[in-house]
């Protein structure tokens, strides 16, 4: 089966400097795979590439088989994106939120429907109601949750979401998206948490300086292995083994 | 989802009662400015119609008089006020509304109301066009400096890109939004100030009414479009709600406040006005010129007396003082147009002036069609100036003409009865149509119009552009 989300020697240059070089990926449905690594490793830019934000230096990026250069609007149409802030308008309510980035992204759905995705992202129907000008920042993730549900996007790209949720928060969201992998969705999470990574990833990529320097299976190691094995590497990026 | 994006930036204007707040100030200043122009109106053409009825009564009272005695004491054209100037007083403060139709002489339009109010109260003359003209641009700048910055700012904007929207979607539902916004805030008030123009039917209504306040309308919402487009080009350049907002208020200064002031500046230094003493000075001349010829003269009365088959004025069965008043200002009248046509070319040479640096300010091309659909414009006006002189040319024959046929060798003795005075018409004088001026709007038209498409252009531009930024910040 292909893989819903891939890139094929996927670089990215900023001038001189190196955001990502030649990065080979899959991910396929059902499958979350988490990329950890320090600032400025190359994470962002992967997600941003496949969101079509970026055009690649070289290499491609592909959507369900669909080349992100070639096709950007088809191949979000696949695609839903949770950054570490959920952007909302603060003047309207989480359900008018949802119902705003519904209908821009073509979708049709009742606000029955729509308070049902809200309801299943963990957001109560009276909280739906309010404006996300009150809203925590936890709030706001399920609101950027109930966004993907609703477009029935196959393929989630998220960026640091669990950045700043408390401990409750996170666990939510990860129990989350572990029941849309569940659904057979593909996801691929940049992050800085490990043990999170570890609960809820399928497979963890630790990149350095624009490298995926390591692909680990996540239920084959502990997350002191894991953790072990990225601070290696990091350690090997200071130069400073002993 | 242009309809979805439209209806998303109205409610949100609505619900952080910027729509509300804006709408309702707009209107309030605009109902005040009404009141107040209209009072202002009022009282102005109330004292025009008691000094026209007061100069009516004098004539008319003055019994037996030497006709060319009353040729220099004469009548006074006063110049119709239109309804519009409620809307638009234009000119009317400051171009003079009373002509004095003395014989030898054109005379400039008196009684300029700016003349008698203190700097105070000129600054306090609100009236609705000064009001859209001055604060509509800042009202726009004001509701919507966060259209976009505010979006980039809290990250919506690369929130609405991931989904997979168009720009064109975005573009022209922001775009849309902002019209509709725009028709919001002004409509009310701008209805509001026109209302009592088709009420005042004490004031002079014009030929082509309707048509005008159509074009009044169009002008104000087409070049308050163009602040609307200026706004989202801004918002969409500039990285926080912060600096957009500056930006515009800079944008603000110069093309409402700094630039017409310095084209005035300038247009008044490369093409200054003679001053009123040298006008005076020419004038003078131009009504003794058949006087300072002596050999046109002479030649004149000896055809004169030949027509007549006589040898001497004693002879003559007409008044040869009367001929000599009449060819006197027949003889003038080409050096009086000589030096009015010399005023106008001036002042189309500051017009051209202006008109060029209208095309970096919006308000300065409104402004000059603002009034000239008002009627109350410099080519409103020169159409009054002209028609009273052809009046006062019209009457001054007229008075001569009965000396010239009743006064015999009279002369200056000869006196006209009572009621000759009341066979001197009125000054007779209707508005003219706006498409008499069609040659003269025809660039503050282009210039609008051009503007509109330029900033259309530019708000497309800056928003692709500020989306291309968006995706690779």
């Amino acid at each position: 089966m292909e893989a819903m989300l891939k890139a094929s020697r996927l670089s990215k240059h900023f001038g001189s400097t190196v955001a990502l070089h030649e990065l080979d990926l899959e991910v396929a449905r059902g499958e979350v795979l988490c990329l950890l690594g320090a600032n400025g490793a190359g994470k962002t830019t992967t997600i941003n590439l496949f969101l079509g934000f970026l055009e690649p230096t070289a290499g491609e990026a592909t959507v369900n088989g669909l080349s992100v250069s070639a096709v950007p609007l088809e191949t979000k149409a696949h695609l839903a994106y949770i950054p570490e802030q959920v952007a909302l308008y603060p003047q309207l309510s989480g359900l008018e939120n949802l119902e705003f980035f519904d209908r821009f992204a073509g979708g049709k759905r009742s606000r029955d429907e729509l308070i049902a995705h809200l309801e299943k992202a963990g957001l109560p129907a009276e909280d739906a109601q309010r404006r996300t000008s009150t809203y925590s920042k936890g709030m706001r993730q399920k609101v950027g949750v109930a966004i993907a549900l609703a477009k029935n996007a196959q393929a989630l790209l998220l960026d640091e979401p669990l950045s700043g949720l408390d401990p409750a928060a996170a666990n939510n969201f990860c129990s989350l998206l572990a029941s849309m992998r569940d659904e057979g969705r593909a996801v691929l999470m940049a992050t800085h948490d490990i043990f999170r990574a570890k609960d809820v990833g399928s497979r963890i990529g630790i990149m350095k300086a624009g490298r995926l320097v390591d692909l680990l299976e996540a239920s084959s190691l502990s997350a002191t292995e894991i953790e072990q094995v990225y601070l290696a590497h990091m350690h090997d990026e200071a130069g400073a083994p002993s | 989802m242009i309809g979805v994006m439209i209806s998303k930036e109205i409610r949100t204007l609505a619900r952080n009662r910027v729509l509300i707040t804006f709408t309702l100030l707009t209107t309030a200043l605009m109902f005040v400015a009404a009141l107040m122009g209209n009072a202002r109106v009022e009282a102005f053409d109330r004292e025009r119609v008691e000094a026209a009825s007061a100069d009516s009564e004098v004539w008319l009272a003055q019994g037996e008089r030497n006709p060319h005695a009353a040729a220099h004491f004469s009548r006074y054209a006063f110049k119709p006020i239109p309804s519009l100037a409620l809307f638009d007083p234009g000119s009317l403060d400051f171009a003079g509304i009373a002509l004095w139709m003395e014989a030898h002489k054109q005379n400039p339009a008196v009684y300029r109301r700016a003349e008698d109010r203190s700097d105070l109260q000129q600054f306090a003359d609100l009236n609705p066009a000064w009001i859209l003209q001055i604060f509509g641009p800042l009202i726009i700048f004001c509701a919507m400096f966060a259209v976009v910055a505010g979006e980039r700012e809290d990250g919506t904007l690369r929130q609405l890109l991931s989904i997979g929207a168009s720009s064109t979607s975005i573009i022209m539902g922001k775009v849309i939004a902002g019209m509709v916004g725009l028709l919001l805030i002004f409509t009310p008030g701008l209805l509001l100030s026109l209302a009592p123009v088709s009420q005042a039917t004490h004031l002079v209504p014009i030929p082509d009414q309707a048509f005008r306040v159509g074009g009044i309308t169009l002008a104000y919402l087409a070049t308050l479009a163009v602040y609307v487009l200026v706004a989202l080009a801004v918002s969409s350049l500039c990285q926080s709600r912060r600096s957009a907002f500056l930006t515009l208020l800079v944008i603000w200064g110069a093309a409402v406040i700094a630039i017409p002031r310095i084209a005035g500046d300038v247009a008044s230094t490369l093409h200054p006005q003679p001053e009123a003493r040298e006008i005076r000075r020419d004038l003078a001349a131009a009504a003794g010129a058949y006087g300072r010829d002596a050999a046109l003269k002479e030649r004149e009365l000896a055809e004169l007396l030949s027509s007549y088959d006589v040898s001497s004025q004693a002879e003559l069965p007409v008044s040869y003082t009367a001929f000599s008043l009449q060819r006197s200002e027949e003889v003038a009248h080409p050096f009086f147009e000589e030096i009015y046509d010399g005023l106008t070319a001036n002042h189309s040479s500051q017009d051209s002036v202006l008109g060029w640096f209208s095309a970096v300010s919006p308000t300065m091309a409104l402004n000059r069609l603002s009034a000239g659909l008002a009627g109350v414009d410099r080519y409103h006006h020169q159409h009054f100036v002209w028609a009273a002189e052809q009046h006062r040319r019209k009457i001054v024959k007229q008075m001569n003409e009965d000396m010239l046929l009743h006064a015999g060798n009279q002369g200056g003795r000869y006196v006209s009865s009572p009621e000759f005075w009341a066979t001197i018409e009125d000054f007779p004088y209707t508005l003219p149509k706006v498409s008499e001026f069609r040659e003269a709007y025809a660039a503050p038209i282009l210039t609008l119009g051009a503007q509109l498409l330029f900033a259309l252009g530019f708000a497309a531009w800056a928003m692709r552009r500020s989306q291309t930024l968006e995706q690779t910040r």
